[in-house]
């Protein structure tokens, strides 16, 4: 049982890490290092850094979102609709067992593209002069949290809806678990008055985004460039009111991995009475 | 004397793959003996590809189908049936060489790789051809066949073969040993005769 459960997940994780367009996404990822290295080193010192971090987050939520809903959406529609995961089930393997190899696989592909993005702006950061950036690890290592639980989202709808119906669904989970956050903070300053409820019952029942203390910083100072902006509110008589985020909390970190946990059981009871 | 059970025993199937659509196969029957073929013909949309996928159990169904006296699906039944699928896709951007063998390791109950090369071999794809992840559609047919033939199982279920002489020679093989095989294609060819029985759906039930 553990043997073949080895072997799909081996087969399964070979298949994925030798695609074209995977191999072709973490090339163009790792090529805007060099670009975000030389726009960094154009500005002031003390700008240099919140500037490479911008850019590095930049690729982390673009590049990582692109390989999440990727491969989230062709977990099992594809594979079903192509014979390949009849073939297996065919040939003896159980349909938990597929799931779980395709599941397995797909994590390890996104690990894989994050830690090879992770490389480079850490050759990129030393290359600088400003040796290794261990924020930025925490960053790369919180995204790998947040992008898991939107690939899953997308996973478990695969196995009932196609590809394009799973990246809307993979896209509404990530925005959601971004608004519930950055609402929980808003309402915690008592800024969105009679949606105060409303917002921490989501806050409380949704997946979260995960933020990393590096991004945090960069968010509330105004740097978090275009893939962090700072959090305002518009508020009468007041204009807009910039609403301060926190890092997210071990309670958000282990509530996000319970929902990961979650839809993975989700693509598993999904997959047991799909056509294949 | 009795005379033995069928290899795959089919009766009343009938598959609806939305709750409340039209069903893809009605009423259908039918038994192939231990040794025995059976060729499923029939146009675009009849249903073939969906009565074998009924007999893998891969398509929730209603009715009876017995394979090797156990329920399709079953771990121990699935291990005796040898599948060939269509199209060419199945390969998913492995190469031939690592579907056959994860196919026959899954189908040998982890002896990993045992009858790959054997089996390749006996589909006719080159040594050259068997590292290569993008086949053309005739190699994608004849890994379809080793994916099948790996490891001499018991019933030989055939998805849209393609009549090669390494087909031809794999069906005679198999019903020489006693091996039941069902195979469904469009284009019947010498597979009537080949295989001994003929089965015509139309769309939405048997005739």
């Amino acid at each position: 049982m553990t043997g073949r459960l080895v072997d799909l997940t081996r087969f399964e994780t070979l298949g994925i890490l030798r695609r074209r367009w995977y191999l072709i996404l973490i090339a163009i990822g790792a090529l805007t290092v060099p670009i975000a290295a030389i726009t960094a080193a154009s500005h002031v010192a003390a700008l240099e850094a919140d500037s490479y971090r911008a850019s590095a987050a930049s690729l982390m939520l673009i590049g990582g979102l692109i390989a999440a809903l990727a491969l989230g959406a062709t977990t099992i529609s594809t594979g079903g609709a192509s014979g390949h995961l009849g073939l297996l089930v065919a040939a003896g393997a159980g349909r938990t067992q597929v799931t779980v190899a395709r599941l397995v696989g797909r994590f390890a592909a996104l690990v894989v593209a994050l830690a090879a993005w992770c490389l480079a702006l850490q050759a990129g950061s030393a290359a600088l002069g400003r040796g290794l950036d261990g924020p930025l690890a925490v960053h790369v290592a919180a995204s790998l949290e947040s992008l898991t639980v939107v690939m899953l989202a997308a996973a478990a709808t695969s196995t009932v809806m196609g590809p394009a119906v799973a990246v809307v669904v993979g896209l509404i989970v990530h925005v959601t678990a971004q608004a519930v956050v950055n609402l929980q903070a808003a309402a915690n300053l008592g800024f969105i008055r009679t949606w105060d409820r409303l917002a921490q019952v989501a806050y409380n029942l949704s997946p979260r985004a995960v933020y990393s203390p590096m991004i945090v910083d960069m968010q509330n100072r105004g740097q978090g460039g275009p893939a962090a902006p700072r959090f305002e509110l518009n508020q009468v008589n007041r204009g807009k009111v910039p609403i301060p985020l926190e890092a997210a909390s071990l309670g958000t970190v282990l509530w996000t991995a319970f929902w990961c946990a979650l839809l993975a059981w989700l693509c598993v009871l999904g997959m047991r009475r799909r056509p294949l | 004397m009795t005379e033995p059970s069928p290899a795959i025993a089919v009766e009343g199937l009938e598959v609806v793959y939305q709750r409340g659509g039209e069903p893809a196969v009605v009423g259908l029957c039918f038994q192939v003996p231990p040794g025995g073929g059976l060729l499923l013909t029939g146009g675009e949309g009849a249903g073939k590809t969906t009565v074998l996928r009924a007999v893998l159990g891969l398509v929730p169904f209603t009715g009876t189908v017995a394979v090797l006296d156990g329920r399709p699906g079953d771990d121990d039944v699935a291990r005796r049936i040898g599948y060939g699928p269509q199209g060419r896709r199945f390969m998913e951007g492995h190469t031939a060489r690592d579907v056959v063998r994860l196919v026959a390791a899954l189908r040998t109950g982890g002896r990993a790789h045992e009858g790959a090369e054997d089996a390749l071999e006996r589909a006719g794809l080159p040594p050259s051809r068997r590292g290569v992840r993008v086949l053309d559609v005739e190699e994608s047919r004849r890994v379809a066949l080793a994916c099948a033939v790996a490891g001499d199982p018991d019933v030989l279920v055939l998805d849209d073969p393609w009549e090669h002489p390494e087909t031809v020679e794999a069906i005679r093989a198999a019903r020489g040993r006693g091996a039941a095989v069902l195979a469904a294609t469009h284009l019947a060819g010498g597979f009537p005769e080949l295989l001994g029985a003929t089965l015509e759906l139309a769309p939405g039930a048997a005739s």
